[in-house]
This record gives C-alpha cells, structure tokens and sequence, in this order.
C-alpha cells in the first residue's frame, strides 16, 4: 500500500520535472509570451469596447473585462494542455505511458506546469497593463479564498482537459475544435461580462 | 522558362492536394470571421445593454476575414520552411534543381488564391446580410484593392521565412509579429483608439491600409486618394526578397546547408 502511493508520488514528481524541462527548453517561447500578451491584451479590450466606446473610461466594466480575461487566458492555456495530447499519440509515447501504467491525467500534469507558468505570466503582465495603461487597479478583496478557487479551478480544468483530451484523441484536426470551444467556453460563462449588467 | 513554369506547377499541385485532403481547415478559416465577430458582438451586447449596429459588426467581420488572411500571408512561408525542415523535405527540395523563390512564388501564389476565396465567401455574406446586393459590385472591386495589398504582405512573409531559417521555430517568431500586427493595423477597430506610438506603429505596415481601404470601397467607393501610400508600401515586397536572399545566402554560406 505504502509502496503504491510512493510509486504514484514518484510519477508525479517526474511528470513536474518533465513539465518544467519542457518550458525550460522553449526559451523562445517564453520572451515570445512576454512580447505577445500586452498587444492581446489590448486587441480583445479594444474589438469588445468599439461597441460602447464610452465605457473606455468606466473602471468598473474595464476591471470585469480584465478578470474575464484572465480567466479566458486560463481556460484557453489548459484547453491546450488537452491538445498537446495528439502530440504524445503522434511521437509514440503514450503507447510507453499506457505499459507503465500511468493515468493520462498525471502524464498531463506535467503539461499543465507549462499552462501554470503561462497563466501566471499572463495574469502578470495584465495587472501591469490595467494599471499603466488603463489606470486600473485590480485588487484581490481576499487573497485566501482567491489562492483556494485558484486551486480548484485548476483542478478542474486538470481534469476537464483529460476529458477533453480523450475525446478529441481520434480526431483528424483537433487544434479546429480547440480553437472554436476557447472561445466558446468563456463566451457561455460569461466570464467576459458581468452577469448584473 | 519551361524548367520554372514545371517546377511551378509541381509545388503548387502539392499545396493544392493538401488543401483537398483538409477540407475541414478551409471550412474553419472560413467559420473563424464570424466566430469572432459574433464573440464580440455578444460580449458589446452585453456590455451596451441594447443590440449593437449591425455596420459595426459588419465593420468587424471585414476586418476579422483580412486578418485572417493577412496572419495565413504572414506564417504561410514560415510553416513551409518549418515543415520542410522537420520531414527532411526542404533539404530534397534545395538539393533539386528548384529554384528557391520558384518555391516562396507558388507557395504564395496558393495563399493568395486561398485568402482571396476565404474573402469572397464571407464578405460576400457580410455584405448581402447587410447591405443587400447593392453593394455587391463594390465588394468585387474591393477583391482587387485586397489583391493589391497582398504584394506588400508577402514582402513581411519573405522577411519572417528567412528569419525561420536562421531560428527554426516559427511559432517563436512569428507570434510576437502577429500580436504587433493584430493589435497596431486596426482591423477590428480605429487605431485612433491606440496610443500615439502604437498608432504609428500601425501606419508603418501595410495591413492598416489593406483593411482600410477594402472597408472603405465596399461602403463608400474606391478614392484613390486613399490608395497613395501603396507604391510606398511596395517597398515592403522588395525589401522582403532582398533581405530573404541575403539572410538565406548567409545562412547556407556559414552552415553549407539548411536548417539543422
């Protein structure tokens, strides 16, 4: 018994290390993500707003637009986790990871060190934005309960991408469905506006 | 001459093969305008509290389609170097007789005719829904107008397919390019909205003129006076050979060979 969860904490160490090495190897990727975010940024901010240009100046709806992006980078970067699992069919290794016996949600985790580390850079370079260039502040009325859904909704979305990556394990162009549900997923949780609106 | 028109066909008959063999990718590219512009037609709803102007949509569909095409231009070299490079391709390609712009030219060639199909279907939607067929003659010539922008965009493509030689992966390279243009042009909104450094920015690339002028021949009618900076942009299209050759030259003189 005790060895079995040794053997599982083991898998999950290695699978973070994996993780962690494959951000480390695509340094490019990192100052790509660092360039990229601010114009994103203001490209999804502004294509929303050109329909009510005066809520330019309204802090309220620019702060709600702002966390609904944060959570648009979050849901988008773990629909990708799912997707890097055609990756892992096309180079072979899942046949070695299904002989070893290892769940498809723990080789995933170590993917999702990548979508942490990219959210994390995202949520930062957005807080930067808000305040230098939208004059916003976005503050966390309390950090506990913040860090606790933070936690949840990862491991939501750890599993909802195993889900996701399951089913779209046979499909011939699978990046097609990715890109539409990234979309689709906040536009339906109206994580882009605020309910009371 | 019969040589390059041969080597011509043989690579365009291949990326024609491969668009047959996914039909379902044109039928995203073709999907993706109106994803978007619904996307935010929504949320600008939801935000106004009452039902946009449909002119602004249309506004945004246009310009969504041009960036579309104007990311397909940008990447579409790139990810034919990378390919190449990844399934040993390139290598064959260069060690053959083909003469390398024959393969940027027919490649190019393709996008174009695949962009300009992406922007026949849904602007002539876009602009039935809602303008009518009134409109409908105006929006064929602004199929010339796109065509025309197109010789500037590929100068940026020639540029960022050599710079995928030297670095190997596109993706690193071209996102950052995108991000800049996809914000700076103006394609879902005024960059009068940006600030100053941004706006120049965008008055520097040909892609803020594409949309522009496309949107404005299909609402109003063609003005030549808006036409005026694209000899200039044409610059873009010579740059864009010149600066290919001398970074491919460069690479293969250091390297004796390509990629890895």
């Amino acid at each position: 018994m005790a060895g079995n969860i040794y053997k599982k904490i083991n898998k999950i160490f290695a699978e973070i290390g994996r993780g962690f090495a494959l951000w480390k190897s695509y340094k490019i990727f990192i100052i790509s993500d660092f360039i990229s975010a601010p114009f994103w940024i203001y490209f999804f901010i502004l294509a929303i707003l050109i329909y009510a240009q005066h809520l330019l100046n309204d802090k309220f709806i620019l702060t709600n637009l702002m966390w609904g992006l944060f959570m648009f980078f979050f849901i988008s970067s773990f629909l990708w986790m799912g997707n890097s699992i055609i990756l892992v069919v096309q180079t072979g290794i899942l046949e070695n990871i299904i002989l070893t016996n290892t769940k498809i949600s723990t080789h995933l985790l170590g993917r999702s060190v990548v979508s942490v580390i990219d959210v994390t850079t995202g949520g930062i370079i957005l807080i930067l934005m808000a305040y230098y260039t939208f004059n916003l502040t976005l503050y966390i009325a309390d950090p506990l309960f913040f860090a606790i859904f933070l936690i949840l909704a990862f491991l939501f979305f750890l599993f909802f991408s195993t889900i996701y990556a399951i089913l779209i394990i046979a499909s011939r162009s699978p990046w097609i469905i990715t890109n539409i549900l990234q979309f689709i997923i906040p536009f339906f949780s109206w994580s882009n506006t605020n309910s009371n609106v | 001459m019969k040589r390059y028109i041969n080597q011509f066909l043989a690579i365009f008959s291949v990326e024609m093969k491969d668009l047959m063999r996914q039909a379902g990718q044109f039928g995203f590219i073709i999907f993706l305008p109106f994803l978007f512009s619904f996307f935010t037609f929504g949320i600008g709803a939801g935000i106004s509290g009452s039902t946009p102007s449909l002119e602004i949509w249309f506004y945004q569909i246009i310009g969504f389609t041009v960036l579309t095409i104007s990311l397909i231009f940008a990447e579409s070299s790139a990810g034919y170097v990378r390919e190449g490079l990844l399934t040993g391709r390139l290598e064959y390609l260069l060690a053959s007789p083909t003469h390398p712009l024959i393969i940027v030219i027919a490649t190019a060639l393709f996008n174009s005719i695949f962009a300009l199909s992406i922007f026949f279907i849904v602007g002539m939607i876009a602009t039935i829904i809602v303008y009518g067929v009134l409109k409908i003659l105006n929006f064929i010539l602004s199929i010339f107008i796109l065509t025309l922008f197109l010789l500037p965009m590929l100068g940026i493509n020639l540029i960022i397919a050599a710079l995928t030689i030297i670095a190997k992966e596109p993706a690193g390279i071209v996102q950052p390019i995108n991000s800049i243009i996809i914000a700076t042009s103006g394609f879902v909104y005024p960059i009068t909205l940006l600030p100053l450094f941004l706006q120049s920015l965008g008055r520097s690339l040909p892609f803020h003129y594409a949309v522009e002028n496309v949107r404005m021949t299909i609402i109003e009618f063609i003005n030549l006076l808006y036409l005026y900076p694209l000899p200039l942009l044409l610059l873009y299209f010579i740059a864009g050979i010149v600066i290919y050759r001398l970074l491919e030259d460069n690479f293969i003189r250091k390297r004796g060979t390509y990629g890895w």
